[in-house]
């Protein structure tokens, strides 16, 4: 081995901590903290925008007599003695075919996004 | 550097449960490694070598969940941090034109050799101090500091060498110096 190698093997200066793990903490909390308020904020804007320009009563209201509906054709195929893939089939299509459907996976899928945006910037 | 007892334990808490006190756990340990391989890479300048090191820890900890376990958790600090201070060059367009003349604070208690060292050392190309302090300081192996560098292993060996030839030439100038003011 040469000197210099003897020389770059000399171990290096110890560095205290003196506070700068902390300080690399509170870094990171505050950065989540900013992170949390900008996607509330974010949240609640799409929230109060959906309710402001979207019938969300009418909504509902659609949605349960969807629902009623379908279950009602679920029973009506089980005793008229149709097989168990032509029930279902028809059943998913009786849901698809209910008017508030397509808005609500519309909003599923946005929301879907948000969220999958969220955890790939997480990431 | 000791590998802590419990770092999988640790990672794995701050993954699955972003527990803020395991990670303050692996900053405390891993501190000195990363901030001792900045400085050498931002030399002479401490504090920028600092402001590296905690966006490293930063930066680790937004990734975290990408760290897969199969290296060393130091290793992969110091891939984190190698990437963060060439991200610094190129954003000030200063590709290994850091200053050389500022003293280091503490080099008067320092050996003149290691104080010699470390200034040649900072007239050393960034991939070149690099190589260097991982394979002499923290004894990583050439196979090891290309998957930290993300270098081939030729550029990696090519790399120490030159940059040992190159310390060898810059510090025979640097004692020779010194006698000559001594002699003055």
């Amino acid at each position: 081995m040469t000197n210099l190698e003897q020389l770059l093997q000399t171990p290096l200066a110890t560095i205290a901590d003196n506070g700068f793990s902390k300080q690399v903490i509170e870094k990171i909390q505050r950065y989540q903290r900013i992170r949390t308020m900008v996607l509330t904020s974010l949240y609640s804007f799409v929230a109060m925008m959906l309710l402001l320009f979207y019938p969300v009563r009418q909504l509902v209201t659609q949605f349960v007599d969807a629902l009623i509906a379908t279950s009602q054709h679920v029973n009506q195929a089980l005793f008229s003695g149709e097989s168990l893939f032509t029930t279902q089939f028809s059943a998913i299509k009786a849901i698809l075919q209910q008017p508030t459907m397509m808005p609500s996976l519309i909003i599923i899928t946005i929301f879907s996004v948000f969220f999958l945006l969220h955890f790939i910037q997480d990431n | 550097m000791q590998q802590l007892s419990n770092e999988s334990q640790l990672i794995a808490k701050v993954i699955l449960t972003g527990d803020q006190l395991a990670f303050t756990k692996l900053v405390q340990h891993y501190q000195q490694a990363v901030r001792q391989y900045c400085r050498r890479l931002c030399a002479p300048d401490h504090a920028l070598a600092d402001d590296i090191a905690q966006e490293t820890f930063i930066q680790s900890h937004r990734k975290i969940a990408l760290y897969q376990g199969s290296g060393k958790f130091q290793a992969w600090l110091f891939r984190i941090a190698y990437f963060q201070f060439l991200q610094y060059l190129r954003s000030k367009k200063i590709a290994d034109q850091l200053p050389t003349d500022l003293e280091s604070p503490d080099s008067h208690t320092e050996a003149i050799e290691t104080r010699d060292l470390e200034k040649a050392m900072a007239q050393l190309p960034a991939n070149e101090r690099a190589c260097l302090t991982l394979h002499y300081s923290f004894g990583y192996t050439h196979a090891e500091i290309t998957t930290i560098l993300a270098m081939p292993l030729g550029t990696v060996k090519s790399h120490s060498r030159r940059g040992k030839e190159r310390l060898s030439q810059l510090l025979s100038v640097s004692s020779s110096t010194s006698v000559d003011q001594s002699v003055a």
